[in-house]
């Protein structure tokens, strides 16, 4: 069983799709994530504990609500349950910065530098997603270019300010999955998806004849 | 005229020999006088200077003996937030078997206290001895089946119904609307530590009550609007513990 990034999650006596929905893994966790993310910027954060209580709550419950039925689901499942802890991050928002590192050791081009809070909430849905990935499915978590690349989180800031669903589809877009952008906060397996997209491509056909 | 107080309303089923036996009101009695003796302590120290040396010295033997008790009163109680974490692990309290009681009270009282600190109101008290009347006529009601949660829940509201937590523990004198609704979250939440599922390895019991606290400050207004609705209560106990 290959170790989760964070020590946390390994540490749980459960595995990790079983350890995140309790709050004392998820914060455990969290907290290791902040940890990490300030050793390697030298950005130094708060954590609002209360806010970090009700981000986990209101995703258990988001979770529970959309948890599909089927077993074929599951694997799909674990990257949209990963958008919606985003989301919960990104609208609770329980990290503010408390000092930036000095102008010379900032690269402005780098996330992290550009949006702290949010760079550290994507790291570690991400990691989280990577966990349970490996561990449940023995699969490598790819992640895609976008997630280094400052115009994506331009697009990415700016767009889930108006809409907080839209961070499950950006989630999707960095881990180098095909992002949802019309009803992202719907589960909809891809097999679903697929079949959408024949039956509208069909309708635009006939409606073109 | 003096003002008088009314009698603590004990169970009936349970003596004031079983009481003094577990030695839950001397240890309330002597956190009473820990804190009222604090402000008199300070008001001594610049009134010794004013006296002639020979009375100097009977004030100054004074306030250090005060000094000496207080230390260990303090010092009993931490010995006694060790003893409530220690007790916390044993889910069988809520059983009401053998030293139930005693155990119950010693860890209501850290886990309280330690909730009205995170509350920023240390202002208030917490009595050992009502705590552990609260639950022992709470379990005496509780059909012996029941389940834990369902026990908790009957626990938390007999805790705020016989003012566990107020200016004078057992009495409802002072306690405003809001110390009130603080004192029923505090009684949630340490009751939801206690049914907290504990890995075999030692768990950080601090951390376990904080997670608590901030479950219980997040789910506020649903707990204080069960009140004594011991069913609500039991769900909501539930399906947190479930969580945390």
């Amino acid at each position: 069983m290959p170790a989760p990034a964070l020590q946390a999650l390994g540490d749980a006596d459960r595995p990790v799709s079983k350890a995140i929905r309790r709050l004392r893994w998820f914060a455990r966790s969290f907290r290791e994530q902040v940890a990490q993310s300030a050793a390697a910027t030298g950005v130094q954060f708060a954590i609002d504990d209360a806010r970090t209580t009700a981000v986990f709550i209101e995703w258990l419950r988001a979770f529970e609500a959309q948890k599909p039925a089927q077993p074929q689901d599951r694997r799909a499942y674990v990257g949209f349950a990963a958008g919606l802890m985003l989301r919960a991050l990104i609208q609770q928002n329980p990290l503010s910065v408390i000092a930036m590192p000095a102008v010379a050791d900032a690269d402005a081009g780098n996330p992290a530098y550009f949006w702290p809070e949010g760079s550290v909430y994507v790291a570690f849905c991400l990691n989280v997603r990577a966990a349970v990935l490996a561990q449940d499915f023995h699969e490598d978590q790819r992640l895609a270019p976008e997630l280094t690349e400052l115009r994506s989180w331009w697009s990415f800031r700016e767009n889930v300010a108006e809409d907080p669903s839209l961070s499950i589809a950006f989630l999707d877009l960095f881990a180098g999955e095909d992002p949802d952008w019309t009803m992202a906060d719907v589960f909809r397996p891809a097999e679903a998806r697929q079949i959408i997209a024949r039956f509208q491509a069909s309708k635009l056909g006939n409606e073109a004849v | 005229m003096p003002l008088r107080l009314p009698p603590l309303p004990l169970p009936e089923n349970l003596t004031q020999d079983l009481a003094q036996d577990l030695g839950l009101p001397a240890r309330d009695i002597l956190r009473g006088v820990r804190r009222m003796i604090a402000g008199p302590l300070r008001l001594l120290e610049p009134v010794g200077a004013m006296f002639p040396e020979p009375v100097q010295h009977v004030v100054d033997d004074l306030r250090q003996s005060v000094k000496r008790g207080v230390r260990e009163v303090s010092g009993a109680d931490a010995a006694g937030d060790a003893d409530a974490v220690a007790a916390a692990m044993q889910p069988s309290v809520f059983t009401g078997s053998g030293d139930a009681v005693a155990r119950f009270a010693r860890v209501a009282y850290f886990g309280l206290r330690h909730v009205l600190r995170r509350l920023d109101r240390q202002d208030l008290s917490v009595s050992e001895t009502v705590a552990g009347f609260a639950f022992h006529t709470a379990l005496s009601d509780c059909p012996a089946d029941a389940d834990a949660a369902s026990k908790a829940a009957a626990i938390a509201a007999s805790l705020t119904r016989h003012h566990v937590i107020g200016v004078a523990p057992g009495t409802g004198i002072g306690l405003d609307a809001v110390a009130v609704a603080e004192s029923r979250v505090a009684a949630f939440v340490v009751l939801l530590w206690l049914l907290l599922e504990r890995p075999e390895t030692e768990a950080n019991e601090a951390e376990l009550l904080d997670l608590c606290y901030a479950v219980g400050t997040a789910q506020r207004l649903e707990i204080l609007a069960a009140k004594d609705d011991t069913l609500v209560l039991a769900d909501l106990l539930r399906s947190d513990a479930r969580m945390i």
